[in-house]
């Protein structure tokens, strides 16, 4: 069945998105800063769990894990020196994260070289539903990773008192302030959390993907297009916006082939026309 | 005494809006602070609060120097600030906007937010409040201009504050509501044993409630004393009780 197969496929895609946007969403909540390096802290997220694996031989998830927490921690260390100074200062900001990309672009050039790695996908196989839907077993995983880390962010964002303390922050940041909200610690939590489920949601797609230096550039992109096309700010808007866009993709895919980009692309700008602020936006 | 500020200087930019305020506030007392448009109340309490910074002189909470003390810590030393405007947050809930207000005392990484401390100030907060209890599942952005004002009241009220400072509370409500905040923030005083600062456009409505007042122009505080003593004085009665 032809597209019980796009479908998951389009889920999986949505997912992984989900880890990228949402991130990037956190952090202009918080901050008021596109963070325009976001996808480049992807890309070492997936060089991380590369040579972790690979050189190292560390297992697959721990490898996945360890860079998760590698990234997050760089994302606090790049808000301390470059954002913190510049705080409340949205344009210097965001020019800032520009430089932030080139930084690690040159970098990632420099130490890894520019031509293509590819790594092998930690299960192979495939699973077979009700005899006619056939789905790889890395794309099973990408999405049993990525789905509960979703859930475990919604649990953190709504449950916790930190979560609590980022919408707040995200609403009123002087008023945060005046309810003993420390912003600093609280904008560096939500760098650290964007940044690790961005190194994450690399480490997943790593087995279905060509590594080069350059994959950061089109991920931050396509993550930005999503969080618009959600409502910018919206985590739920960043996760509802990643699913419409993998389920576009994935159809696009299938029955555009290599227009599938062109197609998702013109849909969402057909879909902003029409509802400007996004899907779960306010206005 | 509870807030002392010493020859208070603040400066915007350049200008400054504040040319050596001294003005105190004792302890479960309502101090009304007057004044037009643009005389720097509003940055006198922001300084306070630690929002601004003071360019030269003192602000002592219980004899302590609090100038230095950056905006987060300041709740923490009981001093709860209910900003103009209100700025409630939006998107939250009534009773989210409530539990910020006691963000300090809520556990870190705890899924269950409350406790038995907590359940009794809310229960206070609500006796003072009732319609926030009503309304306390519904967004605070959808509120009316009143009710948004309470529920900041009742926001600084759970951070058990010592010194209340309350920025134009009266602004753009209608003259009924305007009745009802005077009567709540009086019922506080008499029942929490907070001092209270109040800054009012409406000195009419802060003179009626407050024991003391200072009138501030242009950065300066022009008149001090007794409300009931300053309600005698022509000048103040022509210019701001008309």
């Amino acid at each position: 069945m032809l597209y019980g197969q796009v479908a998951v496929n389009a889920l999986m895609l949505g997912a992984t998105y989900a880890l990228i946007a949402v991130g990037l969403s956190l952090v202009f909540s918080i901050m008021r800063v596109i963070q325009f390096a976001h996808g480049h802290l992807y890309m070492l997220g997936a060089f991380c769990v590369f040579y972790l694996a690979t050189e190292l031989g560390v297992n697959y998830f721990a490898a996945l894990f360890i860079a998760a927490i590698a990234v997050g921690v760089l994302g606090m260390v790049l808000d301390r020196i470059f954002l913190r100074p510049l705080r409340g200062q949205d344009l210097p900001s965001m020019i800032v994260t520009l430089g932030i990309l080139l930084l690690i672009e040159g970098s990632a050039l420099l130490a890894f070289g520019e031509r293509d790695k590819r790594f092998r996908s930690p299960v192979d196989g495939a699973v077979w539903f009700f005899d006619t839907i056939v789905i790889p077993s890395e794309r099973l995983m990408i999405l049993g990773v990525a789905a509960p880390l979703i859930a475990l962010l919604f649990l953190f964002v709504w449950r916790s008192k930190e979560g609590q303390a980022m919408r707040a922050v995200a609403q009123d940041r002087e008023a945060a302030m005046l309810q003993g909200i420390n912003v600093d610690w609280i904008s560096a939590l939500g760098m650290f959390i964007g940044s690790a489920l961005a190194a994450a949601a690399a480490g997943l797609l790593l087995p279905i993907q060509v590594l080069t230096p350059a994959v950061g550039g089109p991920v931050v992109i396509k993550a930005f297009m999503v969080v618009i096309l959600g409502g910018l700010g919206s985590i739920p808007g960043a996760v509802v916006g990643s699913l419409a866009f993998g389920a576009l993709e994935s159809f696009g895919t299938t029955f555009f082939g290599g227009y599938s980009s062109l197609a998702a692309f013109s849909a969402v700008m057909l879909i902003l026309i029409f509802r400007p602020r996004g899907l779960l936006g306010r206005a | 005494m509870l807030l002392e500020v010493k020859d208070l200087w603040v400066h915007h930019g350049r200008a400054p809006a504040l040319k050596g305020v001294t003005l105190a506030v004792s302890e479960g007392s309502l101090v009304a602070l007057v004044g037009p448009n643009g005389a720097g109340k509003s940055t006198l309490v922001r300084t306070i609060s630690g929002l601004k910074r003071a360019s030269a002189g003192e602000i002592l909470f219980d004899g302590k120097r609090i100038d230095r003390v950056p905006a987060h810590k300041i709740v923490g030393l009981g001093i709860a600030h209910v900003p103009e405007g209100r700025r409630v947050f939006p998107d939250m809930t009534v009773f989210e906007n409530l539990r910020m207000g006691a963000y300090r005392r809520l556990r870190s990484g705890k899924l269950m937010l409350r406790d038995s401390a907590f359940d009794d100030d809310l229960a206070l907060t609500y006796e003072h409040f009732p319609r926030l209890k009503e309304r306390s599942r519904q967004r605070a952005g959808s509120l009316s201009g009143g009710e948004q004002q309470m529920l900041a009241i009742g926001r600084a009220l759970m951070a058990r504050p010592r010194l209340l400072l309350l920025d134009e509370p009266s602004i753009g409500l209608a003259p009924r509501m305007v009745q009802e905040i005077a009567q709540v923030i009086a019922a506080i005083t008499r029942r929490w044993r907070v001092g209270i600062l109040l800054i009012e456009q409406n000195a009419r409505m802060a003179f009626r409630i407050a024991q003391h007042a200072y009138v501030l122009e242009t950065g300066q505080v022009v008149i001090t004393g007794a409300t009931d003593a300053l309600a005698q004085n022509e000048e103040v009665k022509r210019v701001y009780l008309g």
